[in-house]
This record gives structure tokens, C-alpha cells and sequence, in this order.
């Protein structure tokens, strides 16, 4: 491990490698530090077709394309008995989501990094981060060592991810009181799942007709995921934190409370008839939403997660990850090429990453009054986007009730007039 | 053209190229609209312009109004570079 370098990233996931491959394509020193060994699980599976542009920008989409990913048609949604389908074809998207296996994907682009100079050390937690006219420092512990030292650079990157270390040291992690859920997952073997024809298929089928990412609505505002995967199907529930407090909270009733709501839930009971759980992959996280604080300040930047979260109902978490990471990149080279601009040039960051999680949140976020400064924020980051991405916005903001404030901002019949056409609707899905 | 404004439709017309775009750009190609550029792409040319004619653009320009075509982008470069 160096005591130098240029910039410090701290975290081995899809942000963190697109920071860390995007500097030093540029010729910057990067060290990166990893607490885990890749490839390691996580969480996070369905991709929208926007990810391939910062896959292009860091050199990465070859070996993406070779692995081999479930390409996804688009999305099935059944909110409380209303069933629409989209397809990202219909938005002008030629290139595919996909649904990805997390630890597949994030080595994929880990392993890039390496190729591209960035020098990686696995089992290496970051700790306490300080800023001085020495450089940016975090302090770290080698687990597998078991040694503490310090590396210093110009920049540190938190890329960090739920664990949010920057915004935790500074006490920023501010959770939403509106917004506290949860979230609980496994995966099935030999699950049915839904095609963009509306019909429900064996899992067979998989390899010559893509699936669709399945939600269903669960309650006033949760919902469950059903993403196939090529080995297993991830399927997850997203419920008000309060749902799973009285139940007991041993591994054994969590997991039966999963299995049950996702048995008893309409067209997910469905799916799973037939389908079994895979043994000890449940997994539960609570409280996973947050609001960004400061993203950039002296020495730093917060990327992907470690910034904010909302929830994973619309796919966009690796995505927001990957685009923030590469807007850092960028910004971060002109910060040392020209150092005494970084104030201002920081702000071009924190701007555009704050005002793009801001639509998310209108998009995710029902019923919490966000103020007029927010409003005007998403208002304007809305007119950035072309016609046919406002249209899949548009579109996607009435397939639930999660995005009323989106609608308030974009306006209603704005809003039925892009998504008019671009989207079926369906008294059923049929099954075999 | 102007200097600026050509230099800005040449960075445009590569980046764009670059990425396999076949439309020529313009000074008057909507470039939000019709999706020429992404937003990494709109901040790659807001450094760009800067180094180039050593602008020093406050963040707060940075929306969709000034990006809306080459033109609208020019006029903030002039306005920056008056003060």
C-alpha cells in the first residue's frame, strides 16, 4: 500500500470502479480500497439501458457484453390490480437492460479498473477521513493483516455505498422520517416469470424470451421485485419498517414473514407457485434512504450511494452510481489541472448529481412536501432531458402511486400526453 | 461564425460523431431535444469551453435554457466572459 497517490477511492462497486477507471484513463494515480473481496454478493440487480454510455465512457462495454447478462425487454407492473407493461425499445433505447448477477457485474468492472492502472487493495476498510494542506487522508485497516495505516491524496472519493462513510463522519446521513422501509430478499430456482407478451413462462423459456423486471404492490406503498437472473430468480419486498418490528427477529421469522407475503401477494404468489427458495439467501436491510448532504468540500467528493438512496423501485441505483462516479472523474481532473478553481468547479458537481437524485426522489418519494427550492430544482433538471426520455419518465411516473410529486412538478396532462401510446395495459397476465 | 461559436459546434459535431451520430450540428441544433449530447457530455463542454477561452462560468448557468442549442450556450460564454 502507497502513502501516496492523486485520488483515494474508497469502495470497489459500480461507482467507485467508474471513478477509479475514469481518473486513471486519464493518467492519475488511483488507489482504490475495497473491504471485501470481490466477487462478493450484493443486492441491486435490474439495470436500465442507461448504464451502457458510462460502460462506453470508461472502456468497459466489451467485457460487459461478452458475460452474457439476461438482457431485459422492459418492465411489468401490478399496482393494487392496475397491470402495465412498458419496453425501453418503445423510448429509442437500441441497446438492452439488463439484469445482472451483482457479484458477476461489479468484478467485471473491478477487474477493469485493475487493467486500466487503478491499484486495488481488497480486505482493506477504510476508516477516518481528514483534510489538511498535507492532502485528503483516510485512515484504514488491513483485515487480513490486521495492520492500520493512512494514505494521502489530493482527492478522496467516497464511494462507499449504504455504508456512507463521509456523510456518517460529518453526521449527514440524514434518513427520511417519511420515507423508513425496509427491505427483504432471496432467490428461487425455477420461478415463472412474465415476457413483455403478458403471459407468464417457465423458466426455460428464459434463454429465447427475455423476461420483464415484475413489480407488485404490496400494501399503501410497498411493493416486491421479481428479477430472473440466469441460475436463480432475485425476488424482494419493500415494506414500511414498522411491518417487521413486532414479528421476532431471528433470521427464522424474517424469512418466513418473506415467504408468505410474496406467496400471498397477487401474481408474485403466482410466479413462485412451484418455485423454491434457495437455502440461507434471505437477506434484510433496514432504513436504506437517506438524503444527500454535502457531496463535495474540501478534498472530497460522495458518489453513488454513499451520497443518497431512495429506493430501488425504478432500477436507477447502478446507474446513478456509474454517472455520478463519472461526473467526479471529470470534475476532479479539472480540479487538478487547475486547483485554484476547485470551489467553483465542485459546485458544477454537486449540482448536477443533487438536482438528478432530486427527480428520483419526486419519481419514488410520494407525499412529502419538498418545498419550492426543490420543486424549481426538479422542475428545471427535468428540461435537460430529450423528449424520449421525458416520455419514459412520463410513463413511468403512472405506472405506481409512489410519484405524485413528480406528476405535481411535470404536470398531469403533460404527463398523460408523453406517455400516450408508450405504454399496455392489461386485464391479466396469463398463465399456462 | 464567430470564433466561439465554431469551436463549440466543432466540439459538439466530434463529440457527437465520436459516438456515432450522423446529423450535422448546427448553431441552431436543439441539442437537449433531440438528445445530441448527454449530460456528461454537456459538462465535458462546459470544461472544455473554459480551458479554451478561459472562461470562468458560475455553476449556477449551468441549466437546460443555455444548453438548449449551440446558440444559447454561446451567449452564455459572452455574457460570462462581459463581467
Amino acid at each position: 500500500m502507497p502513502a501516496r497517490c492523486d485520488v483515494v477511492v474508497i469502495g470497489g462497486g459500480p461507482s467507485g470502479s467508474t471513478t477509479a477507471t475514469a481518473l486513471a484513463r486519464r493518467g492519475y494515480d488511483v488507489v482504490l480500497l475495497e473491504k471485501a473481496k470481490h466477487p462478493r454478493l450484493t443486492v441491486g440487480e435490474s439495470l436500465i439501458p442507461h448504464f451502457w454510455e458510462y460502460a462506453d465512457q470508461i472502456g468497459a462495454t466489451e467485457k460487459l457484453e461478452a458475460e452474457g447478462f439476461l438482457a431485459k425487454a422492459g418492465g411489468t407492473v401490478c399496482w393494487n390490480g392496475k397491470i402495465r407493461q412498458m419496453s425501453f425499445r418503445d423510448f429509442g433505447f437500441t441497446r438492452p437492460a439488463l439484469h445482472v448477477e451483482r457479484d458477476r457485474f461489479d468484478k467485471i468492472l473491478l477487474d477493469h479498473a485493475g487493467a486500466a492502472g487503478v491499484r486495488i487493495f481488497e480486505n482493506v476498510k477504510a476508516g477516518r477521513f481528514r483534510s489538511d494542506e498535507d492532502g485528503s487522508t483516510i485512515d484504514y485497516v488491513d483485515l487480513l493483516a490486521g495492520e492500520e495505516g493512512s494514505i494521502t491524496g489530493r482527492f478522496v472519493v467516497d464511494a462507499s455505498g449504504q455504508a456512507s462513510l463521509l456523510a456518517r463522519q460529518m453526521g449527514e446521513r440524514s434518513l427520511d422520517d417519511a420515507f423508513r422501509f425496509m427491505s427483504i430478499w432471496g432467490y428461487f430456482k425455477d420461478s415463472k416469470y412474465v415476457a413483455s407478451d403478458g403471459c407468464a413462462h417457465p423458466v426455460g423459456d428464459l434463454t429465447k424470451l427475455p423476461p420483464t423486471t415484475t413489480v407488485v404492490s404490496l400494501g399503501d406503498w410497498g411493493w416486491s421485485w421479481h428479477i430472473p437472473l440466469r441460475e436463480s430468480t432475485s425476488v424482494g419486498i419493500v415494506i414500511p419498517v414498522e411491518k417487521v418490528r413486532s414479528a421476532k427477529d431471528s433470521a427464522a421469522a424474517l424469512e418466513s414473514y418473506f415467504l408468505q407475503t410474496c406467496q400471498s401477494t397477487p401474481l408474485l404468489g403466482q410466479l413462485l407457485d412451484g418455485a423454491d427458495l434457495i437455502e440461507n439467501s434471505v437477506m434484510v436491510i433496514r432504513d436504506f434512504s437517506y438524503r444527500p448532504g454535502t457531496i463535495a468540500g474540501p478534498g472530497f467528493f460522495v458518489v453513488g450511494d454513499a451520497a443518497a438512496f431512495v429506493d430501488p423501485i425504478f432500477s436507477i441505483g447502478v446507474v446513478y452510481g456509474m454517472f455520478s462516479g463519472s461526473i467526479a472523474a471529470t470534475t476532479i481532473d479539472q480540479c487538478l489541472r487547475r486547483p485554484g478553481e476547485v470551489d467553483r468547479l465542485q459546485k458544477f458537481f454537486s449540482k448536477m448529481f443533487v438536482s438528478r437524485l432530486g427527480v428520483s426522489r419526486s419519481l419514488a418519494l410520494p407525499g412529502t412536501d419538498s418545498g419550492e427550492a426543490v420543486e424549481q430544482m426538479v422542475r428545471s433538471e427535468v428540461e435537460f432531458f430529450g423528449e424520449s426520455e421525458k416520455s419514459l419518465m412520463a410513463v413511468v411516473s403512472g405506472l405506481t402511486n409512489r410519484s405524485s410529486n413528480f406528476t405535481g412538478i411535470f404536470g398531469q396532462e403533460r404527463q398523460d400526453a408523453q406517455a400516450s401510446g408508450k405504454f399496455r395495459e392489461l386485464a391479466a397476465i396469463e398463465f399456462p | 461564425m464567430g470564433d466561439i461559436t465554431e469551436a463549440i459546434v466543432a466540439w459538439i459535431g466530434d463529440t457527437a460523431k465520436q459516438r456515432g451520430a450522423t446529423n450535422e450540428v448546427t448553431a441552431e441544433t436543439r441539442l437537449l431535444d433531440d438528445q445530441v449530447l448527454s449530460s456528461v457530455e454537456l459538462l465535458n463542454l462546459t470544461f472544455f469551453i473554459e480551458e479554451k477561452f478561459d472562461a470562468k462560468l458560475d455553476p449556477a448557468e449551468f441549466v437546460p435554457e443555455n444548453f438548449e442549442t449551440p446558440n444559447a450556450v454561446v451567449a452564455m460564454v459572452e455574457r460570462s466572459l462581459a463581467t
